[in-house]
């Protein structure tokens, strides 16, 4: 305990002489000689006192005035009690900002403001030479005060961190608080989180390395870094009792053999005490769909396919808003995302010799109006206008394209990136293929089993390839990315295999490996459903949020600087380029947020206690206010004494 | 001696005496307009002195006529008589501490009334008895007949000393007027006593006295409205307690409500038992209140 300006203290404390002297040099009333005074009397029957008892309310009176004035003087000086800040030279504040810490309010206050409140406190009871860092983290780090001795500054700087809908990632940022904290030691890290220790101790597994101490104030734990004198303690704000429900994931995607159709696949979680009825909104363009209602357990999930219809002119806005009694964050609960507008897939098939099945399943495929094909020779090679996959066909070009996802049929030799042998003497005929991964996209409704193809080529497998389909020679059917550019091979001929061009299953595979191969470019060219916090490229000068209904938002237009720009909202977008997307929290770590642990019982009752930790002005003030009402109630209540 | 002669000519001095006997005369003469003639009421303890005779017209009392006067002039004359009342006047006054202090004003006031009422009485050819009370009833004087003890009077009243505590019910309790004569009592006091009620509870004593009951209520107007402000220590002039109170605007408002309600009860109590009320504060003229007074229906102003 101590005052952070004494010299303020010496200062006011002189001026409890005066109550002293005013007590010693009191003075006495008039007497004045009266034949009435039953009457007096009765004015002050409700207080007809004796001499002594008289003399200890003025001893009383006495008493709260140096009280008053001892109190005023103390919270002038700035009181506080500062247990273990002595020995400090550097504080690193970081402060949680992820979209958990929005939570609540219980008791009329966020996690946030929570953590910024608990800070302040411990601040307030901090030495004048102690410099401090303050940063805030959601899924990156940010250092908002460099080292700074100026308290307003670190006030400031606190009370500027808003929450961003965005999930934690308290890793980094621990780790580069240490190496700030590191530069001039002994420091501490305060980290202010909803997070448990078990969350932290998963997300930072830096903080495992040293011993822990004991905890100061609430629910907090020390860990030690004995290589750098740098101590991390965890200031827990987590609710005691929360209820939420989240979307969790949420992916769009084309429904396999239904032209224009997407389906949504909606993972909802639940943190609460008991099953919770929900209802989950769905919209589009702002339009009601459909409600659905759902309850969800305890700490279990819920999966959802939705049906959602594209339309040929423009894309549409998918709305999901889910809705609980006494839930404590809004964040999770609403995802927007884009249902990308009716558009062909085009591919380009390049072959010397066009195979009859090959165009037969892609023609089969191009009747729904999915698919656009441009067959061409290999003299058509390069396309003038861009398409969305290429198809070689018994043909590799001399320069390969690194722009353009590429399916590879019967490949002649080498496909670029992808070492491949040919197979003298017609191939060899197979049967029995065995297909170590069944739930590759690629493989969906084909039926492996039936399937007997001729292999024409030994393609090198490892790498970024997946194997799909493998025979006694080797992968014979393979898919993969390869600096970003996906690939597929089909080290086999379809036109000399005996069962594979005739069934259900060719059309499947070329239909689907097409689909798998185009899909960043689709989602790139129509719509890019994000999490927040993603960086993202985009073209233009203007990155414009949306609502709902596709309306532009106001106040939502945001300069875009280096082409890209960080989705830092909920909501759909676009940008004045002609981009568009959406962008949702979608954080399985966020949705659950953590409880305060059972065994931080005492932790809270510690808590309970802290208002006699730190800065003790405001209590002091309080606690002088309260001494002059009691001293108003104890004197001037009544109009006699 | 010579104190109580300087006492007697501070409060009874010529010009005070000169008011009584222009206040006498205005009484006779007002009794006069007010006569009421040989119709008054014969009682025990009346004389009936004879005046005048008249003569006799049917329908007159035959007893009255004048047989002697018949025989002589052979004509009826009746005799007229004139109806004299002989009252016991009491008077009580109050000699307790509070009648003198803080404010002399109302000592000196309850004096003069009461030598107003003795002279008055006297010159009425009534007996007078003056009687003070305080924490016990005492005798001043015996009782009075006759002009002659007006000076005898202005002496015990000029020696008579205040102080002590007030006890007014014992002290009425105490006084038992005679049932040989009509009597009079006027009680001259500030009625207060050890707390508001026992003013009312003393007065229920004169209910059972077989006389004329008029109460003089003498105060001082700051009794009714102080004028006190601020802290102040109070101390009750007979009993030395000491009370301290903060008296601010709306405390005075309440005192003055609180203690005209002690008035309003006292005029209440006394009228419904057929008591004479008559509050009296030391700033009124003195002639004017005591012919309104007098004036009230009290029988000492139609006898003389």
């Amino acid at each position: 305990m101590r005052f952070l300006y004494p010299s303020l203290f010496l200062v006011w404390a002189p001026l409890v002489l005066v109550p002293i002297v005013l007590y010693l040099f009191r003075p006495r009333p008039r007497t004045v000689r009266t034949s009435t005074l039953p009457f007096f009397k009765w004015l002050a029957r409700e207080h007809q006192d004796s001499a002594w008892l008289r003399w200890l309310k003025h001893l009383l009176s006495l008493l709260l005035s140096i009280l008053v004035v001892l109190g005023a003087a103390a919270a002038l000086a700035r009181l506080v009690v500062a247990p273990s800040a002595e020995s400090l030279r550097t504080v690193v504040v970081l402060v949680d900002r992820s979209a958990s810490m929005a939570a609540g309010p219980e008791e009329g206050r966020t996690r946030l403001q929570e953590a910024v409140s608990l800070v302040e406190h411990r601040l307030a009871g901090l030495s004048a030479g102690v410099g401090v860092i303050v940063m805030a983290y959601d899924r990156r780090p940010e250092v908002l005060l460099s080292r700074s001795l100026d308290r307003r500054q670190v006030r400031r700087a606190l009370a500027s961190i808003r929450v961003r809908p965005i999930e934690g990632k308290p890793a980094e940022a621990i780790e580069l608080a240490r190496r700030l904290a590191a530069l001039e030691t002994p420091a501490s890290i305060w980290h202010a989180t909803d997070a448990t220790d078990e969350a932290r101790t998963s997300n930072s597994q830096s903080s495992t390395d040293g011993d822990e101490g004991a905890a100061i104030g609430g629910e907090e734990s020390h860990v030690r870094d004995s290589s750098a004198a740098v101590v991390v303690e965890h200031l827990g704000v987590a609710m005691p009792r929360p209820r939420n429900v989240g979307i969790t994931a949420f992916r769009l995607r084309r429904r396999p053999m239904e032209r224009g159709t997407f389906e949504a696949f909606v993972q909802v979680h639940c943190v609460a005490d008991e099953p919770v009825p929900a209802t989950l909104d769905i919209a589009v363009d702002g339009t009601l769909v459909a409600p659905r209602k759902l309850t969800l357990r305890p700490g279990g999930r819920e999966r959802l396919l939705i049906p959602v219809e594209a339309a040929a002119d423009a894309d549409r806005v998918l709305s999901l808003q889910l809705s609980v009694e006494g839930d404590v964050l809004p964040l999770d609960d609403v995802v927007h995302a884009r249902v990308p507008r009716l558009r062909p897939v085009q591919v380009l098939w390049i072959s010397e010799s066009p195979d009859p099945f090959t165009e037969l399943a892609l023609s089969s495929l191009g009747i729904e109006g999915d698919l656009e094909v441009l067959q061409g020779p290999p003299s058509a090679w390069p396309p003038k206008d861009a398409v969305d996959v290429v198809v070689f066909d018994h043909w590799a070009p001399p320069e390969w394209p690194t722009d353009v996802p590429v399916i590879g049929v019967d490949p002649p030799g080498p496909l670029g990136p992808v070492r491949a042998v040919r197979i003298g003497s017609g191939g060899l005929p197979l049967e029995n293929l065995r297909a170590p991964s069944r739930d590759h996209p690629v493989l969906y409704g084909v039926a492996t089993g039936r399937v007997a193809v001729t292999q024409t080529a030994v393609v090198e497998a490892g790498g970024p390839l997946e194997s799909l389909w493998i025979g006694p020679q080797g992968p014979l059917l393979l898919a993969g990315e390869i600096r970003g550019q996906r690939i597929v091979v089909m080290a086999f001929s379809p036109q000399h295999s005996e069962q594979l061009p005739l069934m259900a299953s060719y059309p499947l595979l070329i239909g689907n490996a097409i689909y798998w191969a185009a899909a960043h470019e689709l989602e790139s060219a129509q719509g890019m459903n994000r999490r927040t916090g993603e960086l993202v490229k985009l073209e233009g000068k203007h990155l414009i949020w949306q609502d709902s209904r596709g309306r532009d938002a106001a106040e939502g237009t945001v300069a875009l600087q280096g082409g890209a720009a960080e989705l830092d909202r909920i909501g759909p977008w676009r940008t004045d380029a002609g981009q568009s997307g959406s962008a949702s929290l979608l954080s399985v770590r966020d949705t659950l947020i953590p409880a305060r642990p059972q065994d931080a019982s005492a932790g809270d009752d510690e808590q309970a206690e802290s208002p006699l930790q730190g800065d003790l002005a405001p209590l002091l003030l309080w606690g002088v206010l309260a001494l002059l009402v009691v001293e108003s109630w104890l004197y001037h209540r009544y109009v006699a004494y | 001696m010579g104190n109580s002669h300087n006492q007697t000519e501070e409060l009874f001095d010529a010009k005070f005496l000169g008011r009584l006997r222009s206040l006498f005369f205005k009484l006779r003469k007002r009794r006069q307009l007010q006569r009421r003639g040989q119709h008054s009421t014969p009682a025990a303890g009346f004389t009936r002195e004879f005046k005048d005779h008249r003569s006799y017209t049917p329908g007159d009392d035959f007893r009255t006529i004048d047989w002697r006067l018949f025989a002589r002039l052979e004509k009826p004359f009746i005799r007229i008589f004139e109806e004299v009342q002989e009252f016991h006047v009491h008077i009580l006054i109050d000699r307790s501490g509070s009648m003198v202090d803080p404010y002399p004003q109302k000592r000196t006031m309850a004096l003069r009334v009461t030598v107003a009422l003795a002279y008055l009485a006297l010159l009425s050819q009534h007996r007078v008895s003056i009687l003070s009370l305080a924490d016990e009833l005492r005798r001043e004087t015996q009782p009075m007949k006759g002009q002659g003890h007006v000076h005898f009077l202005l002496k015990q009243m000029a020696e008579l000393e205040f102080g002590g505590t007030t006890d007014l019910i014992g002290s009425l309790r105490q006084f038992r007027p005679g049932r040989d004569r009509r009597g009079m009592v006027f009680l001259i006091s500030d009625l207060f006593g050890r707390s508001p009620e026992t003013s009312t509870e003393a007065l229920l004593q004169a209910t059972g006295w077989p006389a004329e009951t008029h109460v003089i209520h003498v105060l001082h107007p700051r009794e009714k409205e102080p004028d006190l402000q601020g802290e102040i220590r109070l101390l009750d002039v007979e009993t030395a307690e000491i009370r301290r109170i903060w008296m601010t605007k709306r405390e005075l408002a309440r005192y003055a409500k609180a203690f005209q309600q002690f008035m309003d009860d006292l005029h209440r109590f006394c009228m419904r038992r057929q008591i004479d009320y008559f509050p009296w504060t030391t700033d009124q003229l003195f002639e004017d209140t005591f012919l309104d007074l007098l004036s009230r229906g009290s029988a000492l102003a139609g006898t003389g």
